[in-house]
């Protein structure tokens, strides 16, 4: 799983740029450039059309130029900000478009979700894993994805998911608590 | 819809995501909407800064259409529209317009309309020429129909009903202030976009007069992605034709004294130029003397240029490796001359004819030129205001935006509606008295999520039915006093018996109504009773969660969360200390509670009205 800590000076000079993109939108380059890849992968885990992944992470951007004046710095990447705004459009996609959602089990860090479900990381139960995540509530779903898709700290859940880092651990802990009661059922 | 799993898909590398990139195209859709934003902003005196439409067209002398203001002064009352709060109203958004041209609108809603030329007249009904004003204004939800006081009771065969609205529209013409009207057969195409994407809506004209709505057809649904144009123009279509090189013929010149020379003249390479055998070439001195020396050389080769002065030329002599230049001009002499004027002037005449037919075609090109970029600039700008609609709408999270699409045949207020619910569905059995410290002037009945206001006069006491119990009703009220007040659904559930007298105190918001936003943000339950001295500063909102609810406060204090049901019994109690509270709402029944946000240190308070629409 992804360290908790996020060494300071990556977070200052994201903070700088993210300043100068807010006085001059052509400085946004950098923040685009970096993320780019992320937010793409993190929407093509979800949709299985490469040139709408490609618009949607457009949109990701887009979105997130216009709204960069309200942005504030909560000492997280601001990868997380741009994760929400994709969560939002993919949830507005998927309930505008009545589109099937895909979840890539191979982008599953499975031993870790395993280990934290008490399971053995084998193709048997990965099969099971499949059936218990579909018997999931979609936001419990989309929290386990976060953390064991993007392996995102719960720092950045909870700057996700505008809750408390302590809240972001409640939920992924109830998520996974269903995700067991979901494998006993198996 | 349940999610279907992958296994194997293809995996991107980086480099093949990374070429995906396109910084310089997300720039520029970022400027454009940063352009319409700004110019659509506005002012704190209420006014929109820009001349939108001018200043993109970059042609002041061709505007055609041009935003002045937003126009907060609003429609006069009449007998049927009378507004309940005194100064507040929905703004008008105002263009002047050249009435002798087809002109489309653009407003900061993503609506449109279409004016066809000459499509108003005056009293006398006389077709207005130049300038005309056109006011159009949107009541897009609840508050703003309240603000507006325009009726939404539909009375048809002896029986009243009230509208639910898909939206509604205020178009006026106004030259010299002076109201004008539709020519007959003229037609004003709207597309109004809507959240509301349902067909069974029709269409209502309203007489302000009378306050009588009359059903004039039905509107058209258009899915707000497909109504993009789609044309194929390109600039290179557009771009000026290349003109056919004329050159003016020389006028001739009398052969002087200075030193000249001949030679021959190929009339295909210089037209200009007559190809008299007599023509000779004069040096021009100003320009270099002629050196004497060059008198007796029979020179290998000759050549002619144009220089840069008109009717000039620079001819070259070359003999081996030697090399002379002059410039020179064409002259005659004697007889030659008088043919060499003639020809010129038959040749001057034809020039004349050729040039003038092309600054006809080039003027012809620029005005299709031009026409072809405004229409571009045209769709462009739709496109952009769509984006724009759409990326508020995701905000809002209005999901369903639907182009509604009608004409007019008449100016004035149209609305798209289907009727809901009779009065007697609403004011029947139980007659609510209200403290004598409170005088009610309206009461409203609203449905939020149908965009439906009952309006009720109580001067002769409020009647609601006990039978009310849609999810999204509120009850809410103006007093005489120009105060807001809610009669909770509370008030009314405990009042159940047919034709008790129910005593009710209504919550009253203490401030003073001075903009619409005020009415919205009680009906949304955003700022309810924030206003009051002993309120704690606090928000709430759904989070992504469905489930929850995720509570805001603004100081580092202990809280305690009070959950009452609609009978006020504490069906929650919990305390936190943070500013941001997560709250699982799963436990409770579906219903409407209210949420009481309370600092233990002082004493202050929020409420909240929350409605839990399901078991989850």
């Amino acid at each position: 799983m992804k360290t908790e800590a996020i060494p300071f000076e990556s977070l200052e000079k994201e903070m700088e740029k993210i300043n100068e993109a807010k006085k001059n939108p052509e400085s946004f380059e950098y923040l685009y450039e970096t993320y780019y890849e992320c937010i793409f992968r993190f929407i093509y885990k979800r949709i299985d059309d490469e040139n709408l992944v490609e618009d949607m992470t457009s949109q990701v951007f887009f979105n997130a130029m216009t709204k960069l004046n309200k942005y504030t710095f909560k000492g997280v990447p601001f990868s997380a900000w741009l994760y929400k705004i994709a969560l939002n459009e993919l949830n507005m996609y998927f309930r505008k478009k009545s589109s099937i959602r895909i979840i890539d089990i191979d982008a599953i860090n499975t031993p870790v979700l395993f280990e934290d479900v008490n399971e053995t990381n084998n193709e048997e139960n990965i099969e099971k894993l499949m059936i218990a995540m579909l018997n999931l509530r979609k936001p419990d779903a989309d929290i386990l994805e976060l953390r064991y898709f993007e392996q995102l700290s719960f720092k950045e859940i909870a700057e996700i998911y505008s809750i408390t880092e302590n809240n972001a651990k409640v939920k992924v802990y109830r998520a996974i608590e269903t995700l067991k009661h979901e494998f006993q059922l198996k | 819809m349940k999610p279907i799993f992958k296994r194997n898909r293809i995996r991107l590398s980086s480099e093949e995501i990374n070429s995906k990139q396109d910084f310089i195209k997300l720039l520029n859709r970022y400027k454009s909407w940063q352009f319409i934003r700004k110019t659509m902003q506005y002012s704190a005196g209420g006014f929109i800064i820009l001349a939108l439409v001018a200043l993109l067209l970059n042609n002041k002398e061709k505007t055609k259409v041009k935003l002045i203001k937003s126009d907060f002064t609003t429609h006069p009352s009449t007998s049927a529209i009378s507004r309940p709060l005194k100064g507040i109203d929905v703004p008008f958004t105002n263009y002047i317009i050249n009435s002798q041209d087809k002109s489309t609108l653009y407003f900061q809603s993503g609506s449109r309309i279409e004016i066809p030329k000459n499509a108003f007249v005056d009293s006398l009904g006389k077709v207005v020429k130049g300038e005309v004003e056109i006011k159009y204004r949107e009541f897009r939800d609840v508050a703003d129909i309240i603000a507006s006081g325009i009726p939404m009771e539909y009375d048809t065969l002896n029986q009243s009903y009230f509208f639910q609205s898909a939206g509604m529209i205020q178009l006026e013409a106004v030259k010299d202030n002076s109201k004008l009207k539709l020519k007959k057969g003229s037609k004003i195409n709207i597309n109004y976009v809507s959240n509301y994407s349902d067909t069974d809506y029709n269409q209502y004209m309203l007489d302000t007069i009378s306050g009588k709505w009359t059903c004039i057809g039905k509107d058209k649904t258009i899915a707000f992605e497909n109504n993009k144009k789609k044309k194929n123009k390109t600039i290179i279509e557009a771009e000026i034709q290349e003109q056919p090189v004329i050159t003016e013929p020389i006028k001739p010149r009398v052969a002087g004294n200075k030193q000249s020379f001949r030679i021959v003249v190929d009339s295909t390479e210089f037209p200009e130029m007559f190809s008299f055998n007599s023509m000779l070439f004069e040096n021009d001195e100003s320009y270099r003397q002629y050196d004497h020396r060059d008198d007796n050389v029979i020179w290998d080769d000759a050549s002619i240029k144009k220089s840069d002065l008109k009717g000039m030329y620079f001819v070259k002599f070359s003999k081996g490796v030697r090399k002379t230049e002059y410039r020179a001009y064409p002259v005659f002499k004697g007889e030659d001359y008088k043919k060499a004027i003639k020809q010129y002037n038959k040749l001057f005449e034809v020039y004349s004819k050729k040039i003038a037919e092309i600054e006809k075609n080039r003027e012809q090109e620029r005005i299709r030129f031009e026409k072809i970029k405004r229409e571009e600039y045209l769709d462009k700008q739709t496109e952009t205001n769509m984006t724009a609609a759409k990326y508020s709408a995701q905000m809002d999270n209005v999901y369903n935006l639907t182009y509604r699409a009608f004409q007019v045949e008449t100016l004035g207020i149209c609305n798209i509606d289907k009727v809901l619910l009779e009065r007697d569905q609403i004011t029947n059995n139980i007659k609510i008295e209200f403290p004598d410290t409170i005088t009610p002037n309206v009461v409203y009945f609203l449905m939020k999520g149908r965009n439906m206001v009952v309006s009720v006069y109580p001067q002769n006491g409020l009647y609601i039915s006990s039978k009310l119990k849609y999810v999204d009703q509120m009850i809410i009220g103006i007093t005489t006093d120009n105060k807001l007040f809610e009669i909770t659904d509370k008030m009314i559930d405990s009042a159940s018996k047919i034709g008790e007298i129910k005593h009710i105190k209504p919550i009253i918001l203490n401030q003073e109504i001075v903009s619409i936003d005020q009415i919205k943000d009680l009906i949304n339950g955003t700022k309810l009773y924030k206003g009051s001295p002993s309120s704690l500063k606090a928000n709430i909102k759904p989070s992504m969660f469905e489930r929850d609810i995720v509570v805001q406060v603004y100081d580092q204090k202990n809280y305690v969360l009070n959950i009452k049901d609609s009978k006020g019994k504490i069906v929650h109690s919990s305390t936190f200390s943070e500013k941001v509270f997560d709250y699982d709402l799963r436990f409770l029944k579906s219903g409407n509670y209210t949420l009481q946000i309370s600092s233990v240190e002082d004493k202050k308070t929020a409420v909240f009205k929350v409605t839990k629409l399901s078991s989850i």
